[in-house]
């Protein structure tokens, strides 16, 4: 080492040469005194993980009800139903003709719900995996998926007091989950949520969400927009700058959004007249994007260009 | 299933494991590492929230040195040309202390820097803690030398050359400094590293906290530039260059002995793999309690030792930078007192105003987080049941109630806001770290290394504690006790000494 330090330490005469050579019987003679009792169970934080993060959770359906816009809701049951921050998602775990593939859907029930042991997921049959469950999932069947997963949800030691929640089709689910959520005060904030629709005969879930709005006390506002409609109490077009503005209220709020790309890519630009720091504003990943080679940033030269990719087989399969 | 054969299987991926594994490998064993997440690194990873990505666990790592003055870790990292882009930390440590007793002094690396700055805070300091730093050194070289003689040291050499080391190693902190007569004023700053450790100075071994020390203090720290995931990812690809294999989400159940002797591993998934040789990463509590049938002498030394601290993690993403924060220094330990040993009775609780470990990342690493940004993270340690009454439901707020309170104390005492400025914010709990990397109830700081459980005495008895013939351990419960720098270093030794065991069976 660079600065070794020349001085001598003088013998250091209280303390005892010996007893070094008494460490390993020292040491033997603990142990020799320890209690013998086996080391058993799960201790308490490990045994909280499972309980919070299981890998598997398994669920009976025990309601399927169908919405407007290809949605349906699919009530669920089990014994333990891994509690979770509302705006959360499970990842639905399915076989569908051998292949393995699994799917994340956000929670709509609350918490609360879920340490009654229940629990409900809203699904737009809209793909490969979403049609297979509109097809397939019947009352009675079991299904398997992940814990609750994600981070889109409400931590007041980041966010505003108010939320200005801003939701596409679908994306309503995980709002669904905190409206609840307020009125059962497990939640505490303000929800101003802005829901797209196509008409009003689209909106999911629409009544569910004007009574809880009715009975809040302020705490929840609905505000439905419609893209291709007018309709008597509901905005028309798309969710803009002055529409935010318009609803949000005085004092400072984050904004939330779910739904799909072509929404975010709308709301973002509305979003940058706003002049929000960045930390008020979030978007959870929803769905997939089907034109990325239409972003900006997508390089041209990758357009159309195909790669093959070689899976070595891992140890697991030899 | 075909059942797979090893000379040698690692279970876990952690950075013992790692170790352990790339030192098998690297030695011709044919090798197999299990880890059950789909990472390796254990602690040392990364995570990314929003526009920040955020280190887990390593606040500072010692013992790698530099070109040309290598520390241990630093050898061993260039014997098995191990590749990670180091920074080099500039001060050791800022300390307040903001309590009954009020301090604040800003520690240098470097021993003389560090005596002379010692002296500057506290005059008619120097000589003690100058010897404090020489008896240090005498300690690593000790160790050094009973390592490299393979646990059969010279007696007449060990008595000449490093009696003060032996004379020192069976007692405490406490008991040498005050033999070596240092003012109180003086260790109560020496002590701050005391938060690595985890027990408090009136039991903490003296030998593991000079080894300490002296390593930061006269190597430096450094840290990773992309985080301490780089230190394992770099690890990951050495061992498949030496031909080793890794099996990721993949858990070890059961460690199968026939006749007394490690015969293999079984797999969740229900494969066998046989090997004559398992080094485990898992610690012993685990390993005796659920992996095979514990006999009364591994439930006596387990029950005989007592688990160090669990982690709880605060990180902040935050939108302005450390400079229009106010803060310059890297790393800040901010405690309620410099007595270590009610700091040590209050980790019991949740209750209390705990003691901060703080890095702020930016001020080593400024291309860390994006421009106008920096990153935060706070730092803390419980013990035995302070978290049992944490149920799902309250979870939540049981984490969110100490970051509140950790903001308000910091803010206070540094004269600065971050509230208004948190992006992104996380907390690792101890349940996170049991979660992560099956850490036994949380506990981030393996064994607590009171004078008769630490570095020597395990040493001494690494052989007297092996219960199942080819069974050895690694990682932060493994006998070099916890942190970066001691894991991989207890990996590389369980490495080399399962070799030598192979050898033996061989011939
Ligand atoms: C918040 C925090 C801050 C820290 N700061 C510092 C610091 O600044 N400086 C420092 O030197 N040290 C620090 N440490 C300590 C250091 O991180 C640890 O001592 C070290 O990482 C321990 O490594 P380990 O080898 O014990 O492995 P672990 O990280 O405990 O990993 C064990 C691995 O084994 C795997 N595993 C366990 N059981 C099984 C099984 N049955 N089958 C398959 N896989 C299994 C786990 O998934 C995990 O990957 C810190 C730790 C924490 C948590």
């Amino acid at each position: 080492m660079s600065d070794q330090l020349k001085v001598n330490v003088k013998p250091i005469g209280l303390l005892n040469l010996l007893a070094f050579k008494k460490l390993v019987p020292g040491r033997k003679k603990r142990i020799g005194k320890a209690s013998d009792e086996k080391i058993v169970g799960t201790p308490p934080m490990n045994a909280l993980a499972q309980s919070m993060h299981p890998d598997v959770q398994t669920f009976r359906i025990t309601g399927i009800s169908k919405c407007p816009n290809d949605v349906t809701i699919y009530e669920l049951k089990s014994k333990h139903v891994a509690y979770f921050r509302a705006g959360q998602y499970l990842s639905v775990k399915l076989d569908i003709g051998g292949y393995k593939v699994t799917r994340p859907y956000s929670i709509l029930s609350s918490p609360k719900d879920a340490s009654k042991g229940k629990c409900a997921l809203g699904i737009k049959a809209d793909g490969f995996v979403s049609e297979h469950i509109a097809k397939t999932w019947k009352v009675n069947d079991i299904i398997t998926t992940s814990g609750p997963e994600g981070t889109f949800y409400y931590d007041d030691i980041r966010d505003a007091g108010t939320v200005v929640g801003i939701a596409g089709g679908c994306g309503i689910m995980p709002f669904y989950s905190m409206a609840q959520a307020i009125m059962q005060i497990t939640e505490k904030f303000k929800l101003v949520l802005l829901y797209g629709s196509r008409s009003a005969e689209d909106i999911v879930l629409r009544d569910e969400l004007d009574d809880m709005a009715e009975r809040s006390c302020g705490a929840i506002k609905v505000v439905h927009v419609l893209s291709e409609q007018e309709s008597e109490g509901c905005e028309t077009g798309f969710v803009t700058k002055e529409l935010i503005s318009k609803h949000a209220g005085d004092e400072p709020y984050s904004i939330f959004m779910c739904g799909p790309q072509e929404m975010y890519d709308f709301a973002n630009k509305e979003i940058a007249g706003l002049g929000l720091a960045k930390k008020f504003v979030r978007a959870e990943l929803y769905g997939q994007i089907n034109n990325i080679e239409t972003y900006d940033k997508f390089p041209s030269a990758e357009e159309g260009r195909k790669y093959k990719m070689t899976i070595l087989a891992s140890v697991q399969e030899l | 299933m075909k059942d797979l054969s090893y000379d040698v299987v690692v279970i876990g991926a952690g950075n013992g494991g790692l170790a352990a594994a790339a030192t098998t490998a690297q030695k011709g064993l044919k090798t197999l590492l299990v880890e059950q997440h789909n990472l390796p690194g254990g602690f040392a990873s990364s995570f990314v929230r929003g526009r920040f990505e955020f280190e887990p666990s390593l606040h500072e790592m010692c013992d790698v040195g530099v070109q040309g003055c290598l520390g241990g870790a630093g050898e061993f990292f260039e014997s098995i040309g191990l590749k990670v882009e180091w920074l080099r930390i500039a001060d050791a440590y800022r300390m307040v202390v903001d309590g009954e007793s009020k301090l604040d002094v800003t520690m240098p690396f470097g021993t003389q820097a560090y005596i002379d700055k010692m002296e500057e805070y506290v005059p008619g300091s120097r000589e003690s803690v100058t010897n404090f730093f020489e008896l240090s050194q005498e300690v690593v070289d000790g160790i050094g030398y009973i390592g490299k003689s393979k646990g059969n040291p010279d007696k007449q050499v060990l008595m000449s050359k490093y009696a003060n080391f032996l004379k020192t190693a069976s007692y405490t902190l406490d008991q040498v400094e005050k033999a070596l007569k240092i003012p109180d004023k003086a260790c109560e700053i020496l002590n701050a590293y005391w938060c690595y450790i985890g027990t408090e100075t009136s039991r903490v071994n003296f030998t593991i906290f000079a080894a300490m020390m002296l390593k930061f203090i006269a190597g430096g720290a450094v840290i990773p530039k992309n985080r301490s995931h780089e230190i394992s990812l770099a690890f990951e690809s050495r061992i498949r260059e030496f031909g080793g294999d890794i099996m990721y989400s993949t858990k070890v159940d059961k460690i199968l002995v026939e006749d007394g002797a490690v015969a293999g591993v079984l797999t969740t998934g229900g494969r066998k793999i046989k090997a004559k040789h398992v080094i485990s990463n898992a610690a012993k509590h685990i390993v005796y309690s659920q992996m095979l049938e514990q006999t009364s002498e591994m439930s006596k030394e387990c029950n005989s030792r007592r688990i160090g601290g669990k982690g709880y993690v605060a990180y902040f993403g935050l939108n302005k930078t450390m400079e229009e924060i106010g803060l310059t220094d890297y790393s800040y330990f901010i405690y309620p007192s410099t007595d270590t040993k009610k700091m040590y009775d209050s980790f019991a609780s949740r209750d209390g105003d705990p003691l901060q470990a703080v890095v702020c990342l930016n001020n080593v690493n400024p291309g860390c987080s994006p421009e106008g940004t920096s990153m935060l993270t706070i730092t803390t340690i419980y013990t035995d049941d302070a978290w049992d009454d944490v149920e799902e439901k309250n979870y939540v707020k049981a984490k969110n109630d100490i970051a509140r309170k950790m903001i308000a104390r910091f803010e206070s005492v540094m004269g600065v806001s971050i509230a208004d400025a948190i992006e992104e914010f996380e907390v690792a709990s101890p349940e996170t770290f049991a979660r992560y990397t099956g850490a036994y109830d949380g506990g981030i700081y393996g064994y607590e290394p009171e004078a008769l459980d630490s570095i020597m005495p395990r040493l001494m008895m690494l052989d007297d504690d092996m219960h199942v013939k080819g069974l050895r351990f690694c990682g932060g419960f493994a006998f070099r006790c916890h942190g970066y720098a001691s894991s991989y270093m207890s990996g590389n030794t369980a490495g080399l000494l399962t070799y030598r065991d192979s050898t033996e069976v061989k011939s």
